[in-house]
């Protein structure tokens, strides 16, 4: 049979589902999930530290709200003053 | 006839408040069938009337709802819209009797899964931009809480990752639909959501692209195109058997539906700039998918990789741009909500026989479970694409549009689909056959073991019959979709 059984079964059939579970592991499970539930891990650990800013102090608060005006005051200053678009 | 498909929407909605006033989960059970099975025949009587010689949206119900911001209750269905009505109303169908045995809080279950029959419906009719948004985002709730509550051993973790992945994707629709409200307001001068005013605007390039990347990620995280696939086989091996059936059947379709419905005559410029990133992506997942699927050691997590494959496939056909094609990729939505609906109730029967998907727990079932032995057989020659079935109409016709216009592309498909059809006879091999290497135990357990019974047999039956149906008279059922295809061409 020219080892045509041999080489279907030990060669093609088995090495394609030995490269198949290598990139299921490699690939799918560790860089593309891997990727997937990083994001979603260092989205819980930087809200953490983010939510210390959330303290119930109102003049806390008040100096957060001064820091919002200001940058959006510098952003309409740069927008319409500083050539970014022509109004 | 258009009040029939506003019955056939809500329905469900309703019984969910019936049902959840019932005491007696009997009643809720047979009243949610009850149900169901009218919605079911609701459908078929919008399928059956449907006049195929019109691109028209037919059935239209389109009254102001909320007039100061131009939104409309505006519903109708096309062609595509109503195949794939009437497979949610099957599919629905056979997922309340298939769970008539489910034993913890029957009536939140049955509750849940009739509101999620309204959102799915309604995603397929809405013609409102904010309506379908609406449904499209109603679904998840429903969803979020069959995998939390009756999932297996990790569903919190599941249903986290399938709400959260999924939320994700469509914020990035709701800004891309912002985008699209807000321009049509500069040009026209008042708000409109209606899809029929904003398919008649001819958006420039520039915005076509970004609009295009919005709705894109949005209808590309549900399909689930490679590479944001990974919610899906998590959130299918720890589903319950009817949510499983649900999410492969319906709710990945309408990924691929918005693709066709929505970007393909909304945005045709960047849909043509776009055609070889779909195409890569595409190819990768009909192949990547189906090499995942061989390595799999869980039933459920195989079968969830092999629709990835397919619905590669679907993606492929969308944007070959040919009538064909599109045809082939809209018979695709509908043969892959059957054919993989019927594997995902013989996964979930092997479950509640067996108590696992492992493959290595399993082996030699079908000398003992004859009758459940031929109907997995039969499901899974349906999926893999056997002549006599829907799936191989809709492969054929994919790739016969493909190859007219891209024949080095439908090459590629072709080996994918090869390598395809070996992840399911290795399963059935090893799940199914192979018993004379079975210890006494297994044996012994395996002749205690019942074969299917009634409420088994009507869903496998319906869906395959079904599937038999669309596979042996293919010319009627493709000639309702091809308006629809044939339109979206027109714009290109």
């Amino acid at each position: 049979q020219f080892y045509t059984e041999y080489i279907y079964h030990n060669i093609i059939a088995k090495g394609y589902l030995a490269i198949s579970r290598l990139v299921y592991k490699a690939v799918d499970r560790i860089i593309i999930d891997g990727f997937v539930n990083g994001v979603a891990s260092a989205t819980s650990n930087y809200g953490k530290p983010i939510s210390r800013l959330q303290n119930g102090k109102l003049n806390y608060y008040a100096l957060y709200m001064l820091y919002g005006v200001v940058f959006v005051f510098l952003l309409l200053i740069l927008i319409f003053k500083g050539g970014i678009l022509h109004v | 006839m258009s009040s029939i498909l506003n019955i056939a929407i809500f329905l469900p909605l309703v019984g969910a408040f019936i049902v959840s006033l019932f005491r007696n989960e009997w009643l809720t059970k047979v009243v949610s069938i009850a149900i169901s099975g009218v919605v079911f025949a609701l459908s078929v009587i919008l399928l059956v009337n449907f006049n195929p010689n019109t691109h028209h949206f037919l059935y239209r119900t389109n009254v102001p709802w909320i007039s100061s911001l131009g939104i409309n209750y505006d519903v109708g269905l096309d062609g595509l819209g109503v195949s794939l009505f009437t497979l949610t109303a099957l599919i629905f169908f056979t997922v309340f009797i298939w769970a008539i045995k489910v034993k913890e809080k029957p009536t939140l279950f049955y509750a849940l899964f009739l509101i999620l029959e309204t959102t799915c419906l309604g995603t397929f009719s809405a013609l409102d931009l904010f309506l379908f948004y609406l449904f499209w985002e109603g679904m998840l709730v429903p969803m979020y809480f069959i995998i939390g509550f009756w999932g297996h051993d990790r569903k919190i973790y599941a249903a986290n990752k399938f709400f959260i992945y999924t939320f994700f994707g469509s914020l990035f629709l709701l800004l891309g639909l912002a985008t699209m409200i807000v321009y049509g307001y500069f040009i026209s001068g008042h708000i409109s959501f209606e899809y029929d005013f904003h398919r008649h605007i001819a958006y420039p390039l520039w915005l076509q692209i970004i609009l295009f990347v919005l709705f894109g990620i949005g209808f590309a995280v549900k399909v689930p195109m490679w590479p944001v696939h990974t919610w899906l086989p998590d959130a299918h091996v720890e589903a319950p058997t009817a949510g499983s059936v649900v999410l492969a059947g319906v709710l990945l379709k309408m990924g691929t539906f918005g693709f066709v419905r929505y970007s393909l005559p909304l945005f045709p410029q960047a849909s043509k700039i776009f055609i070889p990133v779909m195409f890569v992506l595409s190819i990768i997942a009909i192949i990547y998918a189906a090499m995942m699927a061989i390595s799999q050691t869980n039933i459920k997590k195989l079968i969830a990789y092999s629709s990835i494959s397919h619905m590669g496939m679907v993606t492929l056909g969308t944007f070959a741009l040919s009538v064909s094609a599109i045809n082939g990729a809209s018979y695709m939505m509908i043969a892959h909500g059957l054919s993989s609906a019927a594997l995902f109730y013989a996964a979930g029967f092997i479950y509640d026989r067996f108590h696992s998907y492992e493959i290595s727990d399993l082996g030699g079932i079908a000398k003992y479970l004859p009758n459940f032995a031929i109907l997995f057989m039969i499901s899974g020659l349906a999926s893999i694409g056997l002549p006599g079935f829907s799936g191989f109409v809709s492969e054929f016709l994919i790739l016969l549009g493909t190859f007219k216009y891209f024949p080095m592309w439908a090459i590629v498909a072709g080996v994918g689909m090869v390598l395809g059809a070996a992840y399911f006879l290795y399963m059935y091999k090893n799940v199914m056959l192979e018993s004379a290497s079975l210890p006494e135990s297994k044996i012994q357990k395996l002749q205690h073991t019942m074969d299917l019974e009634l409420h088994h047999i009507i869903p496998f039956v319906l869906i395959l019959f079904g599937a038999f149906i669309m596979g042996i008279m293919p010319y009627n059922f493709v000639n309702i979709v091809s308006q629809t295809s044939k339109l979206i061409l027109g714009r290109f």
